[in-house]
């Protein structure tokens, strides 16, 4: 029925067509904003009409060849209205900038479906204002009046095309010859009503000149060629609408979040480092297999060493080969940023305040898939600061502060690490009233009104995030727990600041990549574990003698120091290893501004680690971000230290360690 | 889902869909092979830390970290001993891959889906984690209710019903046995 098949070629065109589209569509979604702030100056800056008429253009093209027809007749009235504002014959006001972001903005959708393989549909409503705006313009383009359908009339047409009937454009322009023939413009309409249904009669200065033609519509079951001899006309008046002229059946609605583009665009400077460094590793694995045959013939110690050279110079290019790979994975964090405007416009407009948004460190570069994550919980912070931070513009003015409130999208690099900072300057959040809901769902409510580690972890709570708390479009499914959920799935901290009456600010922090992680190996209850080298402090051994029970927990003195302390053994209710020795390994980390000893039986070294998410409800546990396989076919837990001692640590977790569970457990 | 399974099968134009065949202790259950990702010997599994206790732990298969459930264990009965015949049959269902360790699975059984009978009210008390029964040349054969089995929150589940099924039908297999060794 559609063009989109799901065949593999097809399948490798769409995915390149929507890795350029989406580049394009990053340019409009930029540049149209930008064309809003020109309203001010009341002229659009010529340059970025131009740059928005190219992308527009490209768009289409790609389109086109792809035969994505909403895609198509979208981005055309777009390109129309854009040109007219280029050759001033169209005035420039908030309403066409209104209709070129909603442009923008259906496009963006657009472009989902094709991703999600969800059949397209045709804008109707909009393609229809943006028609009306074009013909503000002082050449109306005849052609764009013509392309669009009421809702009514466009639901006919697809009906009897779905029902497997035919639907003719018939153009009829009466002439000295027609009228002596008898044929008029009410005997060709009979005689279609006769033959099928007329969807619509549109009367319309003819292309040549002069007279007024008709275009006729119609819906009917005969050939073009008896449509033709019963009105008299000639039968290349008759032009079928196809099926692109019709919206495609209304798809399921499916809500799959299909990831954004997962196509990556390569330097080919980067491809040839990559397949140069393979070509090494085949000659290292030909030295090797050289020397393994040679072994057949007794082993001779150069040959041995030969092995063990190859060996290394092996795991020196694997080394290089991952690197140079993780570089081709790496994007700027502005894929993520750039669609934050948009969404800022969005809620500011819906809640009628005036937010700036000012963003830096766009050029940070982090892994694609990494962007990819971070679209949804940005644009949730986003949306939040937006509706529940800022204060509308009588109230800042009453506050004492500017009427447009401050809106701060920040990234940098941090060691290994990504931190992403989104901040306002708005109200802050009310604690007492998050406190008050939050008791019911047993949290502490002075630690909320005290600490806003603790306020985070209750608005978080999927229990806080009500319909009442969620505003209009911040309100699209995704609450602060999801926000957390997806930051943690990244391996990833999130951490809050606030302060009544001066702002919030969200603080993301996120691995720069989330596939290999240099981790410390240990071993506890049996089991080994994984620990990513950069949450941990120092490694350190303390005596065992020197660990003091205080108050239902246990506390240790380290570098003059007083630290609390968790053993990892009893939070896992793993029985202990090396009970006979006189000292503990333990981690030295930082869990909320306060430094822990983390104890386990056995450090066994550093090893860089493959990360697998535990996605399945049954392998999660608090404490465990994954997993990874560390060479022998056996996996280890790898942990998240923080979380491990913020879940553990309340009183009652760590007591609780009955011996039977875990003898049970191991058997 | 049972058009899927039908089709699924080896053999397109007979009615019949494809069942795996395990067992645990004496009783044998069934698995809808369009269910069913592959069967696996039983490798190294990590233990999870405070998971639910009929959860076995992880284990590496074919490049991905699945989670392996103890069937012995979600059914009520003492957990795995893990002899040489037990396996780990990988399930894929709603998007989710996840093991189950039983302790022998070898057979294929072809019967279409009209042929699975009620369980008996009494003898589950309604919900449970066994759908029907199939019997087949005087055998009895347990489906399992997969998406039931994979439920995170244990209590769903009245193991004792489902336990008391299982020790009756194996009673009545051991008779059965005897009867024909006799």
């Amino acid at each position: 029925v559609t063009e989109m098949d799901k065949g593999g070629e097809f399948a490798d065109f769409r995915s390149s067509f929507l890795a350029e589209a989406e580049e394009h569509l990053q340019v409009i979604e930029h540049s149209v904003l930008e064309l809003d702030s020109d309203l001010q100056s009341g002229e659009p800056d010529p340059r970025r009409l131009r740059e928005l008429f190219r992308a527009a253009h490209t768009i289409k093209a790609l389109a086109a060849m792809l035969e994505f027809e909403p895609v198509v007749e979208l981005s055309h009235r777009m390109e129309s209205i854009l040109r007219a504002l280029e050759r001033h014959s169209l005035p420039f006001t908030q309403m066409v900038v209104d209709g070129l972001v909603d442009g923008a903005r259906s496009l963006a959708s657009m472009l989902d479906d094709i991703r999600a393989e969800r059949n397209l549909q045709f804008p109707t409503t909009l393609l229809q204002r943006l028609d009306a705006l074009a013909n503000l313009a002082a050449s109306p383009s005849p052609q764009q009046a013509e392309d669009s359908l009421s809702g009514y009339e466009q639901s006919q047409v697809d009906a009897a095309l779905a029902s497997g009937k035919s639907v003719y454009e018939a153009r009829f322009t009466p002439t000295a010859e027609s009228v002596q023939r008898g044929i008029s413009i009410n005997s060709v309409r009979e005689e279609l009503e006769r033959q099928g249904q007329v969807v619509r009669i549109r009367p319309e200065m003819s292309p040549s000149g002069g007279g007024v033609s008709f275009v006729l519509l119609v819906a009917t079951d005969m050939p073009a060629s008896t449509l033709a001899a019963r009105t008299g006309l000639e039968e290349a008046q008759f032009r079928a609408v196809e099926r692109e002229r019709a919206a495609e059946q209304p798809a399921m609605i499916v809500e799959t979040s299909a990831p954004r583009s997962s196509v990556v665009r390569v330097e080919i400077g980067r491809l040839d480092e990559l397949m140069r460094l393979v070509g090494e590793l085949v000659i290292s694995r030909a030295r090797i297999a050289r020397a393994t045959s040679e072994l057949e013939l007794g082993a001779r110690r150069d040959t041995i060493y030969s092995i063990q050279e190859g060996s290394q110079q092996m795991e020196r290019q694997l080394r290089t080969l991952r690197d140079a790979i993780m570089r081709v994975r790496i994007v700027q964090v502005r894929e993520a940023f750039g669609r934050m405007p948009l969404a800022v416009r969005d809620s500011a407009r819906a809640a009628g305040k005036q937010v700036r948004l000012e963003m830096s460190g766009e050029e940070t570069e982090v892994d694609k898939m990494l962007v990819d994550r971070l679209i949804d919980p940005l644009t949730h912070l986003v949306r939040n600061a937006v509706d529940h931070g800022i204060e509308a513009p009588a109230q800042r003015r009453a506050a004492g502060k500017p009427e447009e409130g401050t809106l701060r999208l920040s990234a940098q690099q941090s060691g290994d690490w990504i931190v992403i900072q989104v901040s306002d300057d708005g109200r802050g959040i009310d604690r007492d009233r998050v406190a008050a809901k939050a008791v019911a769902l047993g949290f502490s409510g002075e630690e909320i009104l005290e600490s806003d580690e603790a306020l985070l972890r209750a608005l978080c709570h999927p229990g806080l995030s009500t319909r009442e708390e969620a505003g209009r479009t911040s309100g699209r499914g995704v609450g602060m727990d999801v926000v957390r959920q997806r930051v943690r799935e990244m391996n990833g901290t999130l951490d809050l600041s606030t302060k009544q009456g001066a702002g919030s600010t969200f603080t993301l922090r996120l691995p720069l990549t989330l596939i290999i992680v240099e981790a410390l190996i240990a071993r506890s209850g049996g089991q080994r574990f994984a620990i990513p080298i950069s949450t941990v402090e120092e490694v350190a051994e303390l005596p065992r003698d020197g660990i003091v029970a205080f108050n239902g927990s246990r506390i240790v003195q380290h570098r003059g120091e007083v630290l609390p302390l968790l053993h990892l053994n009893q939070a896992f209710h793993l029985r202990e290893d090396r009970p006979d020795r006189p000292y503990h390994h333990a981690l030295i980390v930082m869990v909320g501004g306060v430094r822990w000893a983390v104890t386990l039986d056995q450090m066994l070294g550093e090893q860089e680690v493959v990360v697998k998410a535990l996605s399945d409800v049954l392998a999660r546990t608090p404490g465990v971000i994954g997993a990874t396989d560390l060479g022998d076919g056996e996996l280890a837990l790898i942990l998240d230290i923080s979380e491990l001692v913020r879940h553990y640590r309340e009183p009652g977790h760590s007591a609780a360690a009955p011996e039977e569970n875990s003898s049970a457990r191991r058997g | 889902v049972l058009d899927a399974a039908r089709l699924g099968g080896e053999e397109p134009r007979s009615k019949s869909s494809q069942w795996i065949v395990f067992s645990l202790d004496q009783t044998e259950y069934l698995l809808r092979s369009s269910q069913i990702v592959q069967i696996e010997m039983v490798e190294k599994i990590t233990p999870v830390p405070n998971s639910p206790a009929f959860v076995k732990g992880i284990a590496y298969l074919r490049g991905e970290v699945v989670p392996v459930i103890d069937l012995r264990v979600r059914l009520g009965m003492a957990p795995a001993e893990g002899g040489l015949a037990s396996r780990i049959i990988v399930t894929e269902t709603g998007g989710r891959r996840v093991g189950l360790l039983v302790d022998r699975a070898r057979d294929v059984l072809y019967a279409g889906e009209e042929e699975v009978l009620p369980t008996p009210e009494t003898a589950t008390g309604g919900t449970s984690q066994v759908e029907g029964i199939i019997i087949r040349d005087g055998r009895l054969l347990l489906v399992i209710a997969l998406d039931a089995i994979l439920e995170a929150d244990a209590s769903l589940l009245p193991v004792d019903a489902v336990n008391s099924l299982a020790q009756e039908l194996a009673a009545r297999t051991t008779e059965r046995d005897q009867d024909r060794q006799s």
